[in-house]
């Protein structure tokens, strides 16, 4: 059962590797992408029914796990089609050849296969490796266009994580250690089920320490302040497909990997610590995006820094704890990675349009583009939590959470941040696509990258005025997870 | 359940091959051509491996010896050779900017050191002898390897901190498990070749479009 959500991305690459650059590429794409999505939708499936296990518990996928998939899936699948128009446009405007499509193609089903990794991991030192995997895919396709700033980008990306992930490393060694003092070398003993079923018996504080090293080192993946310096550069040096996945997944999936670190703490030694550590460093990460964003004028940096506030945003709503807040989060997951692809997507199709990342030198975006101009403003509506998108009910559950729960500077300091950053973000945005337009020619995103961004549009509007049942029970599931109950 | 015999371990050549891996990182931040810093890595990485599989050897464990032997091979060898290649690759002969001077540098680490030595002992108490020698000299490497990270600028003395910081944490859990799960070992490792590899590919870029492997210079994207 496994094996399919690993093959299927792992074949495509080496499929679209090995073929004639071209036509046959973007078919391979096309079947690639549909085929590792509904592998990842149906494995999910399974596990939202009872979680399930195999390769002597190794490999494991509970309700959380299968939610971080089937994000995975979809996003990856929209990016995957967004990409095909991407980059056509980039071989019509002679900034790549045309034999750069195998190299991006196997990349990217790389990347894909890291991050379905992940979500399958159970073994605490598979998850790191899977997630440093993540960062050693995705590196190249930051450097993807080979320039001298993709080539900082890529850089910094590679280096600061990787030092970031090595302390978490550190703190899986940790953790290891005090679960062999407890429960014995056995090739379990580093599981996160048996860490959780044994979680009274762990040295107190050796789990203390190994959850702080990594938060720090999974945080650094996941763009929490203050060791977020590296997001900017990546995310906005990365081809536009590459950014949403980055934005939209990646940080979900370091994220990922923070969490499960908590859950064991929690049951170890109690929910305050890590839970206070979740709310600091997320408060923070909203707060150090307000200035950036401001100020910001390259727009793909905008929207990097517009990630970094809304991972803090999760990590604050995971810290509260109460059963709303943790709606929230788990919601806020879904609709930031939909909203955020959107925006990057019709970013990509703005910056192709006006051959710049300036927003001092785009304007009359809506006049120019008469499809993208718009989606992009209201992709800007959904990633600032305004109604009735799925953000604003995400984000207001968490800010409830917080006013419920008796944390009331919580949810002032988090509202005050999310009013500026919407103030901010809607400066620039207005100035994008309402300003007189200074060019004539009309131009237009390829249908199929039209669609790949009206789709998630349209899920955050409808998430934000109906939950459908299913889904609704999905979030329930997960919640439990997070309470400490599997 | 694995049993190892913690009492036969002889632990006095073990504690001189510790020591000489800390050596080499502390010379590390003294030295100032590229090929030493390379070649005193390489060293390191084969005293650590080496007391690991010692201990593998010692105590009959075979996951630890097949780790230590893999490992070996990997950090000692294909390390050092690719990095050496990139070495040969670039113009860069030295890693004269820096932020400290080597003096100054060199005694940096062996503050470095003594702060590690010094907090070693709270940090997994009763944990028997050998966790007392590795622990100290571990965390002394992961300090020495930061350290390396941020005062150098030369991109290839950058990877080889980074290598020296996953030195230690080898070491870290050889001290207080001896050694992670063979199939984690060999993953880490595995991520370890790949990224010094995609490392090694962005070096060749940077000298390609820069000219220099000065990562100081890499200053275009700000804001």
């Amino acid at each position: 059962m496994f094996a399919a959500v690993i093959a299927a991305p792992l074949i495509t690459a080496i499929a679209a590797w090995l073929a004639p650059a071209g036509k046959a590429t973007e078919r391979i794409n096309l079947v690639g992408s549909i085929a590792t999505a509904a592998a990842g939708i149906w494995l999910a499936g399974k596990a939202f029914i009872a979680p399930i296990a195999t390769a002597g518990d190794a490999l494991f996928l509970d309700a959380l796990g299968a939610y971080l998939l089937s994000l995975v899936s979809v996003l990856a699948f929209l990016a995957a089609v967004y990409s095909v128009g991407y980059l056509r446009h980039d071989i019509h405007d002679g900034r790549i050849a045309t034999s750069d499509l195998r190299r991006y193609y196997a990349l990217y089903y790389l990347f894909w296969t890291t991050m379905n990794l992940v979500c399958i991991s159970n073994n605490l030192g598979l998850l790191w490796v899977a997630i440093e995997a993540t960062t050693l895919s995705s590196a190249l396709l930051v450097n993807f266009y080979a320039d001298e700033q993709a080539l900082e980008a890529a850089w910094k990306y590679v280096i600061l994580c990787t030092v970031g992930i090595a302390f978490a490393l550190f703190g899986t060694t940790l953790m290891y250690a005090s679960s062999v003092q407890a429960l014995g070398t056995t090739s379990s003993a580093l599981n996160w089920t048996t860490l959780m079923a044994g979680a009274s018996q762990l040295d107190p504080n050796l789990v203390r320490l190994a959850f702080v090293f990594c938060l720090v080192g999974y945080g650094t993946k996941a763009g929490l302040a203050p060791l977020h310096n590296w997001l900017p550069d990546a995310h906005s040096q990365a081809p536009s497909p590459i950014s949403a996945v980055l934005s939209g997944v990646l940080l979900n999936c370091a994220l990922y990997g923070v969490l499960r670190f908590h859950l064991i703490s929690s049951a170890a030694i109690g929910a305050g610590f890590s839970t206070t550590l979740l709310i600091v460093f997320g408060l923070a990460s909203i707060a150090i995006a307000i200035p950036f964003i401001a100020t910001g004028n390259d727009l793909k940096r905008l929207l990097a820094y517009s990630s970094v506030e809304h991972m803090g945003v999760i990590a604050v709503g995971i810290g509260l704890g109460s059963a709303l807040a943790f709606r929230g989060a788990v919601l806020h997951m879904l609709v930031h990675g939909l909203a955020k692809s959107v925006m990057f997507f019709a970013a990509g199709s703005l910056i192709h349009f006006y051959g710049t990342r300036r927003i001092g030198h785009m304007s009359g975006a809506v006049q120019v583009m008469p499809a993208s101009g718009p989606m992009f403003v209201a992709g800007a509506l959904a990633i600032t939590g305004v109604p009735p998108f799925g953000t604003f009910l995400s984000e207001w559950s968490i800010a409830w959470g917080a006013i419920s729960a008796g944390n009331l500077w919580v949810a002032v300091a988090l509202l005050v941040g999310l009013a500026l950053i919407f103030a901010s973000l809607a400066f620039h945005v207005l100035r994008v696509a309402f300003g007189p337009a200074r060019r004539a020619a009309h131009q237009e995103a390829t249908t199929g990258m039209l669609l790949a961004s009206l789709l998630p549009l349209g899920a955050t509007a409808l998430l934000g005025l109906h939950i459908p049942t299913g889904l609704a029970a999905i979030i329930d599931q997960v919640v439990l997870v997070l309470q400490g109950g599997q | 359940m694995e049993l190892i015999n913690y009492a036969s371990l002889d632990t006095t050549w073990l504690q001189v091959a510790v020591f000489a891996a800390v050596a080499a990182g502390i010379c590390q931040c003294g030295a100032r051509k590229l090929q030493n810093i390379i070649w005193l890595l390489a060293g390191q990485s084969l005293l650590i491996t080496g007391s690991a599989l010692g201990i593998g050897i010692a105590t009959g464990s075979e996951h630890i010896v097949v780790g230590a032997v893999v490992s070996a091979v990997a950090k000692a060898g294909l390390v050092p050779a690719a990095l050496l290649s990139v070495l040969r690759a670039v113009s860069d002969r030295s890693d004269s900017k820096s932020l400290l001077e080597p003096g100054q540098a060199l005694l940096t680490s062996l503050v470095l050191t003594a702060v590690a030595y010094r907090s070693a002992p709270g940090l997994l108490p009763g944990m028997g002898e050998w966790a007392n020698i590795a622990l100290p000299a571990a965390l002394a490497l992961i300090l020495i390897g930061l350290y390396i990270m941020i005062a150098r600028h030369s991109a290839i003395s950058e990877v080889t901190g980074l290598l020296v910081m996953e030195n230690g944490i080898y070491l870290a859990a050889m001290a207080a498990t001896y050694g992670m799960p063979l199939v984690v070992e060999l993953g880490v490792l595995f991520d370890a070749l790949l990224g010094v590899l995609i490392m090694a590919l962005l070096v060749r870029g940077m000298h390609h479009h820069l000219d220099t492997t000065d990562t100081a210079l890499l200053r275009r994207l700000r804001g």
